[in-house]
């Protein structure tokens, strides 16, 4: 067997990951996605993950449990995860095969996924400051 | 297939000069890199599309057009009616990894050859990587093999066989409790939820033939 040592880009913008998934894809490349992003989330400060499967060709029960797991994964380890340009045709077999991406957020195109995910950073960042401005109120009193 | 061009050359001239419509035929053959002397009924419709796309470029007047839309349609209507179905069947042995990518990649180039919707050959190909995976996850190798049927409407069946260990209780898999330790633990359920015909026959020691079915209606 040749050794294939071509990998899945991942890129990053502003605060977010960037995934953006090609073509056939061969379990070890999807398993190699996954060691790929949990790395770089460790070593780099993000915000979100986006995963964008608008080119990939078909979609099966082991390459979607996967991203579905990479997904899950990146949730717990605190970051947010999007799910973006899936084709019609392969959402219309995911749901008569009856898998789906359970907790990952789906979107319908990169440019709305990374709409979305500037609003869930406003949002924390508002969250963080009225946490913050409680704390400072109670600690006065 | 000098008869073919020599249909859409009638069409052409209808709508646009001859002098024009000789060129456009010639250089959509080369863009849509197809033979001429052996057209597959996916070349058929890559073809149209790029007469189709030369016709939206040289005829300016969009009554004319749209005419001359409608007369290719109907060139392309007839000839699919009397379309000949390539009955023949495809072999691939399943050794590792990248097999499966081949198998599954060919399988939906059968479908599109076959010029069904695409639905159809993404649920192949899904089929085609779902099997060939169980394969080489549990049994190390074994065959697929892809079969366009010679029925009406007409049919693709896909034939996965291993030498593996088998599976002991097939009901058990197929009712959905069993959980394997790499996939959703329902590759055999989700296929069987996407064709049309499903069978099983294994045995523990004896190897799995899963064969299954799918009408392009």
């Amino acid at each position: 067997m040749p050794e294939e040592t071509s990998r899945i880009p991942i890129s990053k913008l502003h605060d977010n990951l960037i995934v953006s998934i090609q073509g056939a894809l061969s379990d070890r490349l999807v398993a190699q996605l996954k060691d790929d992003v949990t790395d770089r989330i460790k070593n780099t400060k993000v915000f979100g993950l986006i995963i964008d499967v608008s080119g990939i060709d078909m979609m099966d029960s082991y390459i979607t449990r996967t991203i579905r797991d990479i997904g899950l994964i990146s949730r717990l380890m605190g970051v947010n995860t999007i799910i973006c340009g899936m084709n019609p045709m392969i959402a219309m077999t995911l749901v008569e095969m009856g898998l789906g991406l359970k907790g990952v957020w789906p979107e319908r195109n990169l440019e709305e996924a990374l709409v979305k995910m500037q609003l869930w950073r406003k949002r924390s960042r508002l969250d963080a400051r009225r946490r913050g401005r409680g704390r400072r109120s109670r600690g006065s009193k | 297939m000098k008869e073919f061009k020599k249909k859409i050359f009638d069409v052409l001239s209808k709508c646009v000069n001859s002098i024009l419509a000789e060129p456009m035929i010639e250089s959509s053959i080369r863009r849509a890199g197809v033979n001429c002397d052996k057209l597959s009924p996916g070349d058929v419709n890559r073809l149209i599309g790029e007469i189709q796309k030369s016709v939206k470029l040289f005829v300016g007047n969009p009554l004319d057009r749209k005419n001359c839309l409608r007369l290719l349609n109907q060139a392309l209507l007839r000839e699919e009616a009397n379309r000949k179905i390539k009955v023949g069947k495809v072999t691939f042995e399943i050794k590792n990894e990248s097999d499966i990518v081949r198998a599954r990649s060919r399988g939906r180039v059968i479908c599109q050859e076959l010029g069904v919707r695409d639905s159809v050959g993404i649920k192949v190909a899904t089929v085609i990587s779902e099997l060939a995976r169980n394969i080489f996850r549990y049994a190390g190798e074994g065959r697929v093999e892809i079969e366009v049927l010679d029925t009406k409407p007409v049919g693709i069946q896909v034939v996965a066989s291993d030498n593996g260990p088998g599976i002991a209780d097939v009901n058990e898999v197929l009712s959905g409790n069993y959980r394997s330790k790499t996939g959703m633990g329902m590759g055999l359920i989700a296929v069987r939820n996407i064709m049309d015909e499903f069978e099983v026959e294994s045995s523990p020691g004896s190897g799995t033939r899963v064969t299954v079915k799918k009408y392009m209606q």
